[in-house]
């Protein structure tokens, strides 16, 4: 910017904070970690370190590469069914069990339970028919329908160790409900059951399907009317009803959303949805 | 044009995003939580990115909405370096001042920090970034007309403030150091 009326004499601040340096690589390491678990596979940044030569099978290998192609789960969903398979069980096992480690019982068991949001079509139809290895609560049928044998709180919260600092007490209000809840170990039934109902209406929108979505909407609404993901789930049922050329009630919806949560940092997600 | 994958915009412009949430106030012991916290968002609104604009005035929306939020928050507020205790400016040049760079970008935080809130984002894009006003208006989502004009008006606040700052740090650094500005009187 030439026209700077800036004074010279105060320029050296800002050219001093430009060269300012980067983020230190510890800090970007740890929220890769924390981003990870939260977002899960579809944030493409699971086991994707590129330094990392964990990938044990070829099923990793190729899930690396192809993982950051898919910027939204839209895409994966759009993957040739036999592809967007091999991707998601790859993503699912053979990236989680990058270390290649049977030790690590715990390890992947963790990741899958935040990862709950397998989030597209392809990952659930692999989660689901996939045999052999244990899936917890990756289909999104969830957890309210899975055998209990399978269910996440067996896990002791101490196997979430990723997850748990990612929320310290202070950041709690800030931060969105699921990952919040997930340090109060009594509540993870709950959650994941309501995780998986919102990851279906997720991935369902994402396929194209706003019926499904607002299926899974609806039951969200009658099992978890008070629950901790209903601000997430108030921004599918505004993109559901947006999608499906409800725009009346989908305005409307999304006004009352403004309402409840006028600080939420989705709400560009219904500005979006309302555009 | 496809937008950039998350974990591309992740793997590049991590280091954008904390640097962004430090000029915005964020203090050190909270970048971490709040740069995740971007990047959740970054997610969530990456489909609808519109891959033909530049990218960082996209995130340092996001990043500035997040810093908003964070800062709304009673247990994050802190005491800003208030303008309501006029100190006497000492009028004389400053160009001749070494000063370290560590201690230039603290009082670069400072002196933004003293920018109204509504033209803190325009005057770090437009100014500290050197984006185009046209490109920081549309990612602001503000006129650019009103763009123009908060960055004119930032631009005075920032003035104010550093000048004041610089002013502070010369008196402070007198009364640490007497014998040398003794010297120099007597010179």
């Amino acid at each position: 910017m030439n026209d700077t009326p800036i004074p010279a004499r105060l320029r050296v601040l800002l050219e001093a904070e430009r060269a300012r340096a980067d983020a230190p690589d510890d800090a970007k390491e740890a929220a890769r970690a924390k981003l990870a678990a939260r977002l899960g596979p579809g944030a493409g940044l699971d086991g994707a370190d590129p330094h990392d030569g964990g990938g044990t099978d070829d099923g990793a290998g190729s899930a690396t590469p192809a993982a950051p192609a898919a910027p939204s789960n839209g895409a994966l969903a759009q993957a040739p069914s036999g592809l967007a398979m091999k991707l998601a069980s790859a993503l699912l096992v053979g990236g989680l069990v990058g270390g290649g480690v049977v030790a690590t019982v715990a390890k992947p068991a963790e990741r899958i339970v935040y990862v709950t949001a397998p989030s597209t079509p392809a990952s659930t139809a692999a989660a689901e028919s996939a045999s052999g290895a244990p899936r917890p609560t990756a289909s999104a049928t969830g957890a309210a329908e899975s055998a209990p044998g399978t269910t996440v709180p067996n896990l002791p919260v101490t196997a979430l160790p990723d997850v748990t600092p990612a929320r310290p007490p202070a950041q709690a209000a800030a931060a969105s409900a699921p990952v919040a809840a997930s340090a109060d170990g009594g509540r993870d039934t709950d959650l994941s059951a309501e995780r998986a109902l919102v990851e279906r209406a997720r991935s369902a929108l994402a396929r194209g399907d706003a019926a499904g979505a607002l299926a899974a909407v609806e039951r969200h609404e009658r099992e978890f009317s008070r629950g901790q993901l209903v601000e997430e789930r108030e921004v599918l049922a505004v993109q559901a009803l947006a999608a499906s050329g409800r725009a009346q009630e989908a305005a409307e919806r999304g006004a009352r959303f403004r309402k409840a949560y006028p600080t939420s940092l989705l709400l560009p997600l219904v500005d979006a949805a309302l555009r | 044009m496809d937008p950039p994958s998350f974990r591309f915009l992740f793997e590049t412009e991590f280091s954008y995003v904390w640097n962004t949430l430090r000029r915005l106030g964020v203090p050190e012991r909270d970048v971490l939580d709040q740069a995740q916290e971007v990047f959740v968002v970054v997610h969530g609104l990456l489909p609808d990115y519109d891959a033909s604009r530049p990218v960082r005035p996209w995130l340092f929306a996001i990043a500035y909405r997040v810093a908003c939020r964070y800062r709304s928050l009673s247990r994050n507020k802190h005491e800003l370096p208030s303008e309501d205790v006029p100190e006497e400016i000492d009028p004389a040049p400053l160009g001749d001042e070494k000063i370290e760079a560590d201690e230039a970008r603290a009082l670069m935080l400072e002196a933004i920090e003293a920018i109204d809130l509504p033209r803190r984002g325009v005057f770090i894009l437009a100014e500290l970034e050197e984006q185009p006003v046209p490109e920081v208006a549309k990612a602001l989502q503000i006129p650019l007309n009103t763009a123009y004009s908060r960055l004119r008006l930032a631009r005075e606040d920032f003035e104010k403030a550093a000048t004041r700052l610089l002013a502070r740090r010369r008196t402070a650094k007198r009364a640490a150091d007497p014998d040398r500005s003794e010297r120099q009187v007597q010179r």
